[in-house]
């Protein structure tokens, strides 16, 4: 057989018995399957003699497995260490070999053999990648001889900034109408989409639905399959179908494989139960649900492909891991490529500290509560990629902190670096793999937001900005990795001097802004916000360089807000709540972060409403402009909105709430409206699991209709949404010093008295000289403590 | 996060209802101020947690004193500006 050559992307791939199986996307468009003959390896460790023995009985295992011996580094050691390593023909007899080498030598059994396994679970996908130098999309040149890889190399890197994805061609599958889960008995015609045009099907003549779908698909012949539900209802609907109407519904294009499904799980993340949907993996086409993509409206398809190529996760998988699984991926790309050993179940116990270490040690980020009210002029800073950039800058990871290597503690390297506030010793002289993985992740992305900025606004600009968001998201995560028991790199030493080092920079920063004459208003873990009276933009720029300067940590200018209000908690009228907030910036843009309209969980009637009047709110120019605004046109809408939900002109879809259960509905004690709701679905066949959403509407009577279930004849319990509406306004209103018995009073026409002026303020907070630097801020507290009138109660 | 300690934040919420029944036996107007302290020493939990005090009950009182101490400092600054703006007579001697 003759050797061609063909230049091709790499659309996906997976492990097969010959070896990784390719599919390419070649430039003219086709589609075909490659394979790569493509050996494994994995390693034991131990001592001599139990390794001798091994290496025996392997040997008569009689599975094709080569045997070797090699010395490799072991990070957590710091040295090299002898090893039996064990290579298997392909990487499904790879997984074969592991499994039976677990059973056989249990890790940690305690049978005194004490084998230690290395590189024993590693995704082959990874592996080829890093072996061969490519990456999924990779733009490549591949040497085939009929389906067989003779060679492959491309001139990509993970790390180029103008890789153009592959030409894919897309084909959408959803039902028509409002995105509606069809798992809770919604209907509506199947929409199918090609390049030839888009097509509406009924679901009650199913013959003709499958027969049109399989007609669709052979002419298409799609790279995508992009679905809404596709993962949970539509794709394992229409394998129902086919296998009813006995039609071949050619889904993969790879013959030999079967569409794999993987089945829904609940889990406890960060203290809430998660919903993983039942999912649907083909084989050399690539399904992707928008609906279970991880942050999918964030970045779409432009961010996982990014991911894909950055992460060597083929975009499949991508789409249905978070980004915790990438920042591992990349970190184990790292280790294997520098043949580093990957560890397999790590065992990395908490390093012993004295109660009063712990004490210090065991903190997260650093929050300053900010004084509820409204501000004007007011400069917000933020750290860019904090905790990544630190991780890089003082080289924290597993194996670097509190091992400093014999060099380093000879002074070599400066020494070793000593974390601010505990003082565990780093090792400066090996970098770790942590930096090591992070830092060409940082430059990306700050390359692709520099790029991104320098365009003008439109698509191709756009296309930058959720490229760099699907990074950021990565950079996110990688500081909870280092935290996390299960993680192979992480250790709770080098995630706890990661937050201290953060620290420690946020309260250098607090100090430059103090010197400069700045006050101090809130911060959140990397993000500041000082004012200072009549201070310019040269004032700004000279304050972030030398914070800049100073921490070594890049920070820059999130923009200048005319006004910025710190609503009050709700719980305590005169403590605020960090992370809450609203302002409009100097170009009228508005920024919010934990109010309703930002919330998830509020509903759109109240979200729609408050966006309104935050845009009305966005035309002030100062604290007195948007107390005027609030009188002349808020209050008026909010007259208008409540009116329309008393004359029952809402609809009933703007007013569903949604809510995560917690538990499966049988297991509700009690008769809260979710439960209500639940309930309802669950007598109705519908199957819910613990960390998937309900969405109702409050009913009279104290009830809740699941709003799947919604009937012309249901009556919307207006008093409740009223109230939530009130709460809503209040947070728009509090800061500016009215209160709900002052909003009432607006909205029932009543008590238009003139705003009362600025109340004299007790500054109970600063101390007079900072004062005096800085005059009369503008804030309408909340609630103060008004000595007269406690003098007065006392008599 | 899996933290093993108790955060700061929440110690001082524990601390606050702790003395719940102090509060209910506490005057109407002592109980306002007793809120209002406690704000104080909520307003400076970010101290509080660098403090990283074993006793986190001494650094919430110290929140409330410099709080309060801020607070007279702003008054004499005030009582300063309106004795000096508005050439208040020199005080009479009883």
């Amino acid at each position: 057989m003759i050797a061609t050559s063909l230049r091709a992307w790499i659309l996906d791939l997976y492990p097969g018995n010959e070896g990784i199986v390719l599919w390419l996307k070649a430039e003219d468009g086709r589609a075909l399957r490659a394979v790569d003959r493509f050996p494994m390896t994995f390693f034991l460790a131990g001592e001599g003699p139990d390794l001798r023995a091994a290496w025996k009985e392997l040997a008569g295992w009689k599975k094709g497995l080569r045997l070797a011996r090699e010395r490799r580094f072991e990070i957590h050691l710091g040295e090299e260490i002898d090893l039996l390593a064990v290579t298997a023909p392909d990487p499904i007899a790879y997984r074969a070999a592991v499994r039976e080498a677990l059973k056989r030598w249990p890790p940690g059994a305690g049978d005194g053999t004490g084998l230690s396994f290395y590189n024993a679970d590693l995704d082959p996908a990874i592996v080829y990648g890093i072996e061969r130098g490519v990456f999924p999309l990779a733009d490549c040149r591949f040497t085939l001889e009929g389906e067989r890889v003779l060679g492959v190399e491309t001139d990509q890197t993970r790390w180029d900034l103008d890789a153009a994805p592959p030409p894919f061609c897309v084909l959408t599958l959803r039902l028509a109408g409002e995105l509606r889960d069809p798992s809770r008995g919604y209907r509506a015609p199947l929409e199918i989409a090609s390049p030839a045009g888009t097509r509406s099907l009924a679901w009650d003549s199913p013959r003709e639905l499958v027969q049109t779908v399989r007609e669709t698909l052979l002419a298409a012949d799609p790279d995508v399959l992009l679905t809404a539900w596709g993962d949970s209802f539509l794709l394992p609907e229409l394998l129902r179908l086919s296998s009813e109407q006995r039609i071949d519904l050619p889904l993969n294009r790879d013959a030999r494989r079967d569409v794999l499904r993987k089945s829904e799980r609940s889990y406890f993340s960060y203290g809430r139960i998660v919903h993983r949907a039942s999912s649907v993996w083909l084989f050399g086409r690539l399904h992707i649900d928008r609906q279970t993509t991880f942050l999918a409206d964030e970045y779409g398809l432009d961010g996982l492909v990014e991911l894909a190529r950055t992460t060597l996760q083929p975009l499949q998988q991508v789409a249905r891991t978070s980004s915790g699984t990438g920042i591992s991926s990349m970190q184990v790309a790292e280790a294997y490529r520098r043949g580093w050993l990957i560890p397999f179940r790590k065992r990395q116990p908490e390093d012993f500290k004295t109660a009063l270490e712990l004490v210090r040690a065991d903190k997260g980020g650093l929050t300053f509560q900010p004084e509820p009210g409204l501000y004007e002029h007011v400069l917000e800073l933020d750290f860019a990629s904090m905790y990544p950039s630190l991780m890089v800058k003082y080289n924290l990871s597993a194996e670097t902190v509190g091992r400093p290597c014999p060099q380093c503690l000879a002074g070599q390297n400066g020494g070793p670096a000593v974390i601010p506030e505990i003082g565990y010793p780093v090792c400066q002289c090996r970098k770790g793999i942590v930096p090591l993985t992070l830092e060409p992740l940082l430059t990306k992305r700050l390359a692709l937001k520099r790029a991104a900025r320098a365009l003008p606004e439109g698509p191709e600009r756009e296309v930058l900005r959720r490229r760099q968001v699907a990074l950021k998201w990565l950079l996110v995560t990688c500081f909870g990795y280092l935290g996390y028991k299960n993680a192979r790199f992480g250790r709770i030493e080098a995630h706890e001097s990661t937050t201290a080092c953060g620290r420690d920079t946020l309260l250098q920063a607090k100090e430059i802004a103090e010197a400069r004459g700045y006050r101090f208003l809130h911060a959140i873990t990397d993000a500041l916000w000082v004012r200072r009276e009549g201070s310019t933009d040269e004032d700004h720029q000279a304050l972030v360089e030398e914070i800049g300067r100073t921490t070594g940590v890049r920070i820059d200018i999130e923009g200048v807000y005319r006004w910025l209000a710190f609503p009050p908690s709700r719980q305590y009228a005169a403590s605020p709540v960090a992370n809450r907030y609203f302002g409009a910036f100097e170009d009228g843009k508005i920024k919010m972060r934990g109010i309703e309209a930002r919330r998830h969980d509020t509903i759109r009637w109240i979200r729609d409403a408050q966006v309104e009047m935050l845009e009305i709110l966005a035309r002030a120019q100062n604290a007195a402009e948007y107390r005027a605004l609030l009188e002349e046109e808020v209050f008026a809408l909010a007259r208008v909105r409540l009116e329309e939900l008393r004359r029952g002109a809402v609809p009933p879809r703007m007013l569903a709430i949604c809510h995560r259960l917690s538990h499966p509905p049988e297991e509700y004690r009690t008769n809260l409206p979710v439960a209500l709701a639940a309930r309802e679905l669950a007598a109705r066949g519908v199957h819910l699991a613990p960390g998937e959403s309900v969405e109702y509407v409050l009913t009279l009577g104290g009830g809740a209709r699941p709003y799947d279930a919604w009937r012309e004849t249901d009556c919307v319990d207006t008093a409740r949404y009223r109230e939530l509406f009130l709460r809503m306004l209040e947070s728009l209103t509090m800061p500016a010093g009215l209160d709900r018995a002052k909003i009432v009073a607006r909205l029932e026409g009543v008590g238009q008295e003139e705003l009362p002026g600025m109340p004299p303020r007790l500054e109970w907070w600063q101390p007079g000289p900072v004062e005096q630097t800085d005059p009369v801020p503008v804030v309408a507290s909340i609630r103060e403590w008004k000595l007269e009138e406690a003098i007065k109660a006392r008599g | 996060m899996g933290r093993t300690l108790v955060s700061i934040t929440q110690q001082l919420a524990q601390a606050e209802e702790r003395l719940g029944r102090y509060r209910r036996a506490l005057a109407r107007a002592d109980q306002k101020i007793f809120d209002d302290l406690f704000a104080l020493a909520r307003r400076r939990l970010a101290a509080a947690s660098m403090a990283a005090d074993p006793l986190p009950m001494q650094i919430i009182l110290l929140g409330m004193l410099i709080g309060t101490a801020s607070a007279v400092a702003g008054l004499a600054a005030r009582v300063d500006a309106l004795e000096h703006d508005r050439n208040f007579p020199p005080r009479l001697d009883p």
